[in-house]
């Protein structure tokens, strides 16, 4: 998936601006000269680009989308079930004649939102969990990640399922059950990344100088790692989003009123039978879409935050 | 590597210790009484019930009880399904989810392993671009998506295989595609890259100037090396192979537990989804045991427990 056309030119300033990291630099990853390097390099990535643009389309269409035709997601009209597409259904109607354009961006709104509240929570605590453990070292190290390891063990989508059974359907219920297990990830990254960082010789320095932990932790060791960070954020909202199809898929996820893709897809099932397709393919296509697109993002980002791992 | 095995096991049961005690509690907090439900019980119907099952004795000692049960390989009994012993319920629904399992690892190992390879010797050529089709196409559709898309081609419109169930083998094909789809394209990549880098290695060029046949180089030394990173993720795929069979049973309507589990969680059958945890737990703490192990076989340079140096 990635073009290797990277210029390799881009090496040095790399180096120039690791040799930097010893500088005051406030965000030394963000610093001008890195920052443009990475876009570049960014904008070098074709799929990148491509998720990228795709993100963004689907974001603008999820906000206006519904507002785009004159019916409500769960507006019913049993004189116009299963109409194909058209005019005036875009996307056609399902059988309770509701409009499919209309629950297919309200799908969208539930995917995006879920996809995002539960990377940025898992960002929180695991940022926080694993910034602490790192920098704690020692014995606090050793309990904290050995918890880690065991929760590590449970497989994620079977604890999410057994909290959903726990907390109840419901989209909120849907994000704390992904989260519970889902911070794990980014704790054991963050982690290893303050573990590294620590090592260096800025941040000894400015340990023997005094900073205390918590200010180095959020000063220094934090920022440094955001380039990891942001990749593993980027690849957890496609995770996220693909969890919430798949129970929702199951009954398991979204209440049935609400417009959820995976919803969509599962009550589209019986049309592969009667003919209605289009029930079936559109919300199979923008999940399919939004996967492909936060996936290829996520990789453009990984490739150029960090080119030692571009394959 | 004794001690390692051992250190490993123990580790295991700990988390499995933990994963039960957690879906213990988790099932006991959840709110209602699952007899309250049942259309016009007497109250002493209701009560004989609770014995029945042990639900009248405080926590600790159903807690208690059900981890000795355990141990003694009693998974106890079911609140609504037809069968109620659940040990009976799981021995016939293994099979059939080992054998579709079983299927879909081979078959996203096999494909998976031989497009990498493929896709790095024939690099930019259309072997390559088949592998970069197959990555997205694996990475971009869920599982149930794909499922449902081979059903409306080989089943609906080609009439070439069957729509859903479970019996032949040919009911199977369906089924064991869809799950090995998302694995087959990550081995494919993974493979693809770890091939690219080994072909790279001095060891390559080395053996092809003293004469040896490229053909030979690849099959005796690169594949050897490019496998192992593969073998590290068979962890992991084994754990999305198990989740998945979750929802492609589902879909298939395939009597295996993973469709048992689903069940279990909307019938709000509270020992049969704690058995669902357990036997799932228990599959994929031996799938990571034996990765392990395979791993030392294949690769000697790994000296586990770091003892014979």
């Amino acid at each position: 998936m990635t073009p290797a056309h990277a210029p390799e030119a881009l090496e040095p300033s790399r180096e120039l601006f690791r040799l930097r990291e010893g500088s005051a630099a406030e965000l030394p990853w963000a610093a001008p000269g890195a920052a443009v390097s990475a876009l570049r390099r960014l904008r070098a990535h074709r799929l990148g680009v491509a998720g990228l643009i795709i993100i963004i389309l689907l974001t603008v269409m999820a906000g206006a989308g519904p507002q785009l035709v004159p019916y409500a997601s769960d507006e019913q009209n049993m004189l116009a079930t299963n109409e194909p597409p058209s005019g005036r259904h875009w996307f056609g109607t399902d059988d309770f004649g509701r409009d499919v354009f209309a629950r297919t961006w309200i799908g969208a709104r539930i995917s995006l939102f879920v996809g995002l509240s539960a990377a940025l929570l898992d960002l929180v605590i695991g940022v926080v969990y694993g910034g602490i453990s790192g920098s704690a070292g020692g014995g606090v190290d050793l309990v904290m990640m050995r918890v880690v390891d065991l929760l590590y063990g449970i497989p994620h989508l079977l604890s999410t399922i057994l909290f959903m059974v726990v907390l109840g359907p419901g989209l909120f219920t849907i994000i704390v059950a992904m989260v519970a297990t889902g911070w794990l990830g980014m704790a054991r990254l963050v982690r290893g990344q303050v573990l590294l960082l620590k090592e260096l010789d800025y941040v000894q320095a400015a340990h023997a100088l005094g900073v205390r932990p918590a200010r180095l932790l959020a000063r220094h060791l934090i920022p440094n790692a955001m380039g990891p960070i942001l990749v593993n954020l980027t690849l957890t909202i496609p995770a996220a989003i693909f969890t919430e199809a798949t129970l929702s898929f199951l009954g398991l996820g979204v209440p049935l009123p609400l417009a959820s893709w995976g919803t969509m897809t599962a009550e589209g099932l019986v049309t592969l039978l009667t003919g209605q397709t289009w029930r079936l393919f559109f919300p199979a296509f923008f999940i399919s879409l939004t996967m492909f697109a936060f996936n290829a993002f996520g990789d453009g980002l990984r490739d150029a935050l960090d080119p030692r791992l571009r394959r | 590597m004794v001690a390692y095995l051992l250190r490993r096991l123990l580790a295991s049961l700990v988390t499995l210790w933990v994963i039960v005690t957690l879906t213990f509690v988790l099932m006991h907090a959840v709110p209602g009484d699952p007899f309250l439900t049942e259309a016009r019980l007497s109250p002493q119907a209701v009560r004989n019930l609770r014995a029945y099952y042990g639900l009248d004795r405080p926590l600790p000692v159903q807690y208690a009880r059900y981890v000795v049960n355990l141990l003694r390989g009693d998974l106890g009994r079911s609140l609504r399904s037809e069968v109620r012993d659940i040990n009976q319920i799981v021995r016939e629904g293994l099979p059939v989810s080992a054998l579709l399992g079983a299927e879909a690892l081979l078959l996203a190992i096999a494909g998976g392993v031989t497009l990498g390879v493929l896709a790095a010797l024939g690099r930019n050529r259309w072997p390559d671009h088949l592998s970069i089709g197959v990555a997205i196409v694996g990475i971009s559709v869920p599982s149930f998506i794909l499922a449902t898309l081979l059903i409306d081609v080989f089943a609906v419109k080609l009439a070439l295989l069957p729509v859903s169930l479970w019996g032949t083998w040919r009911h199977t094909v369906l089924p064991a595609v869809s799950l090995a789809l998302t694995p087959l394209a990550y081995l494919a990549r993974l493979t693809r890259s770890s091939m690219l880098e080994e072909l790279s290695q001095d060891y390559v060029k080395a053996a092809l100037a003293r004469g040896l046949s490229r053909r030979r180089v690849i099959i005796r030394h690169t594949l050897r090396g490019a496998l192992l990173p593969a073998l590290t993720v068979l962890g992991p795929i084994t754990a999305g192979v198990l989740a998945g069979s979750f929802i492609i049973e589902n879909i298939f309507g395939i009597p295996g537990i993973g469709k048992i589990f689903v069940l279990s969680i909307s019938d709000r059958d509270y020992p049969l989804i704690l058995s669902g945890a357990v036997v799932y737990s228990v599959l994929l703490l031996l799938a990571n045991l034996l990765v392990d192990l395979g791993y030392t076989v294949l690769d000697p340079r790994i000296r586990i427990g770091g003892g014979s140096r």
